[in-house]
Parts: structure tokens; sequence; C-alpha cells
């Protein structure tokens, strides 16, 4: 849709029409003069889904000065329609809260104190402790000498937050582990 | 804030005109005849409700309301006495459906060469030019705009009289947007993310600015939308940061934040207001 603009009028008995001449020019400097003294601060706003549930709602993310600065439902939305729950609501704190974790922290067993630990620590700790959960808990045949090949000593968790291309990548290495309780959380 | 004294004698007359219009509007409701065919086949080409030359034929109802506008305008201190004695003086002569012409077909210049027919400033005459078109298209709007499909109508001129909106707000229960007519005050959904003057719908050329007043004030509910792409910007009133009891009218919002036009002017955007599409005009190319 694009708008001819030829066929557009502007009065120049508007107000605030660059008029400066006159009764308007009198209450145009009044306001000038008031809008002199005012800050603006800019804002955009972009759509986006809420990543909390599969209801998959439509929200409206302000953001200025790369700040997060405004959440709220997508009026437009056919799914929610302008609304949202608790949970949708409070997305904000997801990009702004000084308690998010921003750093790896490791509680020992038995332990009761947080340590900062690094990336280059954290994975391959990871990666060897679901292997030697895996090894010690393989089962290759079922009690009827059935052909398995699975642990039941691991599950596994997805999430409505995950996109297809995450719970494609996910449910591969459940399989690849032979992971057989595979979930995921959207219940709200 | 507190209204510099200009404005308030400024807002004191377009008070006084919008209760003039309620009064006249209040009077010829029942008057008014529009052909149910007309509007049907209208919105079944996709056009606006209402074809606006119909104003030019009631020559009477202009004439009524002529004259209560000059009642008004000579209480009022905001035109200068001589120049609302010269159009009282000159009242006889003055055709009502000349003063509407230029906002029916679209020429500007119309008012000019009016004025300077008449001998009056062309402020004053094309003032009440617009005050008269408005008050003919907001009695023949009420017939209609119940008719107006809004599932349907996304665009950014009036589904009722096809005038681009002067002032927009959003909806206190869920956020969504309307934007209200310049000319009949039809007010109709639009998308939150478009602009209404050239439909761009990239997030990235689309912004908005508050102002930051510490404390807040009772402006402060409203925001500017600016479009990068066609330079014109809209004033938003959220309702959602209003006091629950407040009851605005978009008419007379827009007439005291004068100073949001004048910010957003100096940021280089045009004003929407009083920009009319004139029916004759193909509104899409």
């Amino acid at each position: 849709m694009k708008i001819s603009r030829r066929g557009f009028l502007k009065i120049s008995g508007g107000v605030a029409t660059g008029a400066t001449v006159g009764a308007f020019g009198v209450h145009l400097r009044s306001s000038e003069a008031h809008a002199q003294t005012l800050k603006t601060k800019y804002a955009k706003e972009s759509t986006t889904i809420c990543p909390y549930c599969a209801v998959g709602c439509g929200e409206i993310v302000s953001v200025s000065n790369s700040k997060v600065i405004n959440i709220e439902g997508d009026p437009d939305h056919p799914i929610n329609q302008g609304s949202l729950c608790s949970k949708g609501q409070a997305l904000a704190q997801v990009a702004n809260n000084d308690r998010r974790m921003t750093k790896v922290m490791y509680r020992a067993p038995y332990s009761d104190k947080w340590e900062e630990k690094t990336w280059d620590w954290a994975l391959p700790e990871i990666a060897k402790r679901i292997k030697k959960t895996r090894d010690e808990h393989w089962m290759a045949k079922d009690s009827q000498g059935r052909v398995v090949n699975r642990t039941e000593a691991i599950a596994g968790l997805g999430g409505a937050a995950l996109d297809n291309e995450e719970c494609y990548l996910w449910i591969k290495l459940a399989r690849a582990l032979g992971v057989v309780y595979i979930e995921h959380q959207a219940r709200i | 804030m507190s209204a510099p004294a200009e404005s308030k004698v400024y807002l004191g007359l377009c008070q006084q005109i919008a209760e003039a219009k309620t009064a006249f509007k209040t009077r010829h409701r029942d008057q008014i005849d529009i052909p149910e065919d007309e509007t049907r086949k209208r919105a079944g080409e996709g056009n606006p409700l209402l074809d606006l030359r119909r104003l030019k034929t009631e020559s009477k109802l202009l004439r009524e309301f002529f004259d209560d506008l000059i009642s008004v305008l000579k209480a009022n201190e905001f035109f200068s006495r001589e120049e609302v004695s010269k159009l009282i003086a000159g009242k006889e002569k003055i055709d009502p459906v000349e003063l509407i012409k230029p906002v029916i077909d679209g020429d500007l210049t119309g008012f000019k060469a009016y004025s300077d027919r008449l001998g009056v400033e062309t402020d004053l005459v094309s003032f009440v030019g617009l005050n008269l078109s408005q008050a003919v298209a907001e009695l023949y709007a009420e017939k209609v705009k119940n008719k107006v499909d809004q599932e349907s109508w996304v665009k950014g001129n009036c589904p009722v009289c096809g005038s681009h909106p002067a002032i927009e707000r959003l909806m206190r229960d869920d956020g969504k947007r309307m934007l209200r007519c310049s000319l009949c005050g039809t007010e109709w959904y639009f998308k939150r993310i478009m602009c209404p003057f050239c439909s761009n719908e990239d997030h990235n050329s689309l912004r908005f600015f508050v102002v930051e007043e510490e404390p807040p004030t009772e402006k402060s509910a409203f925001r500017v939308d600016v479009c990068d792409k066609c330079k014109i910007y809209i004033k938003t009133l959220d309702e959602r940061k209003l006091p629950e009891s407040a009851k605005p009218d978009l008419y007379l919002e827009n007439l005291s934040t004068i100073y949001l036009d004048v910010l957003a002017q100096k940021d280089g955007f045009e004003s929407p207001t009083y920009w009319m599409v004139a029916p004759s005009e193909s509104l899409f190319v």
C-alpha cells in the first residue's frame, strides 16, 4: 500500500504547521519556549514470541539505548491479543536482572558453598560425569534378553524456551546417549 | 506543566468550538440521510464509506454552523477583534460552501484566494473553513461509523472519510492502537508496529520518543511515534499511563500538546495534522 502524496493537503490554518505570524504564531511561540526546556528519549519497538511455554504469545519489546525498557503483550497478535500470563509479563526480568547468572557456579557434592568456575573446567567435567554415569548404568539387554542399548540413570528435560533447532540437537544427543526418559516442561 | 497564557486563550476557543459542535450535531443528528446502497457499494470497492463531496451540498447546515462559529469567535480573544469584525461585516457575501471547498477538493491555495477576495487574514479563514468541514463531516460520520468493518480495514486513512489521523491512543485495556481522524473524528484500529502514513512495517525505522519529566506530569502519558522512512510523526496518548478516572478528549489533548509537535519538528519530522486526502484522487497508487 503506497499512498499518493499528490492528494494530500496541509492546511495552513491548522496548529503547529509552521505558521509564524498572526494568532497561531503566538500560540506556537509559547509552545516553542516550553519545548526548549524539555529533554526527549527515543525508543524502538519490535515484536517477539514469549519463550516460556508452547502457547507462543506475541509480545512487544521496547528498547532504548540498547536496554530493554518495557515488554508488553502484542494486541495485534492473534493468539493472546495483548494479554499475558504473569510469567510472560515478567519477561523483561530475563534481560534486566542483577541476579541473573553470568558465570559458571559450582557446588560440589556435600558442600555448602558455591565456587566460581570457568567454562573450560565445566564443559569437560559435565562430559566426564555423563560418560561415567552412562558407563556405570549401561543396559545392553533387558531382563528378557532383548537388545535395548540404553541407560535409565539419565533423564533429559527439554523446554518450551528451546527453538526447533535446539530441540533437534538436544533430542539427537539424548538418543545417541541412550537416554529414554525424555520429557519437556511445557505445562504451565 | 502550566499552559502559557496565549495557549490558554487558544484552548479556551477550541473548547468552546467543541461544545458548539456537540450542540450542532445533537440538533441535526436525525436529519442526515445517507443511502445504505451508497455506503455498501463504497465499502465493497474498498473505499471510505463517505463521499466527502456530499458535504458541499449542505449549504444550509454549513451556514448555520458558520453563524455558531462567528459567535464563538466574537466572544473569544484569540483572533484579533478587527479580523473577526471583517468576517462578520462580510457575512452575507460569504458562501460557506466556498469555505469548505479547499478541504474537500484538496486545494490549499483555495483558502488564500478566498481570504484575499474577502480581505480577511488567511489564518482566520482557513480556521473557520476547517472547523466548518469538521463539524459537518462529524455529523455525517456519526451516521455511518457503525458500518465500518474494523477487521478488514487495516489502513492508515480513515475508513469513514479517507482523511489522515491527527492523533492516536493506546487503549487502556489491551494496548490496542486507535487512530483518530483529523477531519471526521472517527476512531479505528491500526497495527502497533506500522506507519499509518507510508505503511512501513520495518521496526528498525519506526521509533517513538517520550519527554523525560521528573516528576511525571499529566502529559507524561504522551509519546510521539515517528517514521524514519516518510519522516512523519504522530502523537500517541498511552491511556494505560493515565489514572483510571481520566477521560481524555483526544481533540483537545492534541491542541494542548503543541510542544510535542515542536520537539518532533525540531528533529526533522513533519506534522500529520490536517493532511487530507482529496476524494477525487486515487488513495493508493
